[in-house]
């Protein structure tokens, strides 16, 4: 959820609150008012009321004739009393019903009779008063919910575009980037905090890992050099004559030692390359082509292991895939093909625009095929490095592409694009 | 050959000429930038083997200098550590005719120069002559005793890294190297390795040829200028 949206969700909840209290006090400021307003009302009709019952008195009328619905005049025995206001139910003059209304009913000295009045008014419901304020404080709410998303939605679009850069740059950025990162300028104070944070934390990553990027280089350059040296040495004591066939088996033996070490070393630097995202995996490349080219280089060796090879490739596939890695995968996975394979068996190799499946005759695999991918996992065979498929699984890691292993009745593996 | 090595290595560089030496090339060292250049303005050289990461520059620099400042018309091989495909690239958009990367077989250097050197110097069109054996670059044709020879691709490499490097002993996984690259590592390659040696041996001896294929001690081959 969005941070404005959370914001006016709570500013929202927090108005629910306020006015349901705000109705309830203005609920009890209206009906406490409008109850006094009719008592006083009722008390200012009084003297005026009471001069005509004194003229009735002094025209000796029945009393009793004055007596309406809301009016009630007798003549009692005394004493005169205060005035007193109490609730009651009466007929409502126009509506026909009962309704609640407000009593003044007070005991009075006029010209020497005491007469009891009781006067009646109307008094506005509470279910009334209880509905307006409803309403009212119904539609406020509305208005203010409306003004507030508004609201919330400009502001934040002001408020929060330096965040919202900010967030834009971090994702765009690479610890490979040449340049350092420019971050937008912002007067907010946390968000120029986050900014400085920010770009602290990305120059110190950039710096690490261009260092540690020379490194991994000259530690190739390191390795790689001593290696040559004791190659041309090793080749340079071939040349000897007076060589014994053992010293020269020493020699050859040294020899593969040296270039497997070589191997190794360059199948790990490929690795820390790919891991350090040195490629182009955005090339749209044409994979049927480069299947085709794949095969054609390992067209002698499938010849000499009398491997039959069996193809189905659609033309045209184009995917996004760095192309000098894409050439390593098929290479690396074609050659493992025909190295875990038998005499006269064969090599399927199947093309289409969803997934790569290269399936191979042979022995079940003797371990977990699960662990196939990791650095260093051999079937027994000293003569490989032990990371081609490492190298094919963090290729596909890196394109976001699938890869899974298969054995039923021959091994399979699929790339899924 | 007049050859100048520019390594900053010395061992690095005392195998390359120890070994090209032994072939009848002149070499001269040069351990920098620097110094290579100073060479480059005095002498003439037919090859520059030239190692692209120096103390004092990248050497690079120097395919720069050559075609600037120079009328040098020396064949240059790119050794390098790093292998880098951008490297490659640009050594060889500058104008280099080759590249090595480290570790390197001298035999495999030894052939890549003399093919170079060939290509340059006669535009290819001088012929390799080996006792009875005559090869013509161009065509790819191979003749004994002016007698048309068919060989495979496989077999015309191996008998040219033969020559080039005759008289020294290559082994199996040299050959394979030369032969295959990068998948020589192929459990039994060198069962195909002593397969094309043989066809080629037959071949050979077949149209007329002395048999100067030895086998060395099971590991090796050598190919003897006399027999």
């Amino acid at each position: 959820m969005r941070l404005i949206t959370k914001t006016t969700l709570y500013y929202l909840a927090v108005s629910i609150i306020v006015f349901g209290i705000g109705g309830i006090v203005t609920y009890n400021l209206i009906r406490n008012e409008i109850q006094l307003e009719t008592q006083y009302q009722m008390a200012a009709s009084l003297p005026r009321l009471e001069e005509r019952i004194s003229r009735w008195i002094d025209r000796q009328r029945d009393l009793s004739n004055m007596n309406t619905n809301q009016l009630w005049v007798s003549e009692v025995s005394g004493p005169a009393t205060e005035l007193v206001f109490s609730d009651t139910v009466a007929m409502h003059p126009h509506l026909d019903q009962m309704e609640m209304m407000r009593k003044l009913s007070v005991v009075k000295d006029l010209n020497g009779k005491f007469v009891r009045i009781e006067m009646m008014d109307v008094f506005v419901e509470d279910s009334d008063i209880y509905e307006s304020v409803v309403k009212i404080i119904t539609r406020l709410f509305i208005l203010l919910a409306i003004a507030l998303i508004l609201a919330g939605f400009f502001i934040s679009k002001i408020l929060l575009r330096p965040f919202d850069e900010t967030l834009e740059r971090i994702r765009k950025f690479k610890v490979q980037d040449k340049a350092k990162m420019d971050l937008p300028k912002t007067s907010t104070k946390e968000f120029a905090t986050l900014n400085q944070f920010i770009g602290d934390m990305t120059e110190q990553a950039r710096e690490e890992y261009q260092a540690l990027k020379k490194f991994s280089e000259d530690a190739s350059h390191e390795i790689q050099t001593p290696l040559a040296i004791a190659q041309g040495k090793l080749e340079l004591l071939t040349d000897d004559p007076n060589l014994s066939e053992e010293q020269f088996a020493l020699i050859t033996s040294t020899q593969n030692a040296l270039k497997r070490l070589s191997k190794v070393q360059q199948s790990l630097a490929l690795l820390t390359k790919i891991e350090n995202r040195e490629f182009n995996p955005q090339h749209q490349t044409d994979v049927s082509t480069l299947v085709e080219n794949t095969l054609e280089n390992f067209k002698e060796l499938f010849e000499m292991r009398d491997l039959r090879v069996d193809s189905q490739i659609d033309r045209g596939v184009t995917i996004k895939l760095d192309k000098h890695l894409g050439a390593i995968m098929l290479d690396n996975l074609v050659h493992n093909a025909i190295r875990h394979n038998q005499e006269g068996g064969y090599v399927k190799i199947e093309l289409d625009k969803k997934h790569l499946r290269i399936s191979n005759s042979g022995a079940p695999p003797p371990g977990d095929p699960a662990r196939m991918f990791r650095r260093f996992e051999k079937n027994g065979s000293i003569e490989s490095t032990g990371l081609g498929l490492a190298i094919v699984k963090e290729i596909c890691d890196y394109h976001s592409m699938k890869i899974r292993y298969m054995y039923s009745t021959d091994h399979q593996i699929e790339v899924v694009f | 050959m007049k050859i100048l090595i520019v390594e900053d290595n010395q061992d690095l560089a005392d195998n390359i000429s120890n070994y090209l030496e032994k072939e009848g090339n002149v070499c001269s060292k040069a351990a920098n930038l620097f110094e290579a250049e100073n060479r480059l303005m005095e002498f003439e050289y037919d090859m520059i083997i030239l190692d692209i990461m120096l103390p004092d520059g990248q050497g690079l620099e120097i395919l720069r200098t050559l075609k600037r400042e120079t009328n040098q018309n020396a064949g240059v091989i790119i050794v390098s550590a790093k292998n880098a495909l951008d490297d490659r690239l640009l050594g060889l958009d500058l104008g280099a005719d080759d590249y090595l990367t480290k570790p390197f077989h001298l035999s495999e250097l030894n052939a890549r120069i003399k093919a170079i050197f060939r290509g340059r110097k006669f535009q290819g069109q001088q012929l390799i002559k080996f006792n009875e054996i005559e090869i013509d670059p161009e065509t790819q044709e191979v003749k004994v005793n002016d007698e048309l020879l068919t060989l495979t691709k496989k077999e015309y490499e191996l008998l040219l890294y033969f020559i080039a490097n005759k008289n020294r002993v290559l082994t199996k996984q040299n050959i394979a190297e030369h032969l295959w690259g990068d998948h020589m590592d192929m459990l039994d390659s060198f069962d195909f390795v002593y397969q094309h040696i043989k066809n080629l041996r037959k071949k050979l001896t077949a149209a007329g040829s002395e048999d100067y294929l030895a086998n060395v001690y099971g590991m090796g081959y050598k190919m003897k200028s006399t027999v």
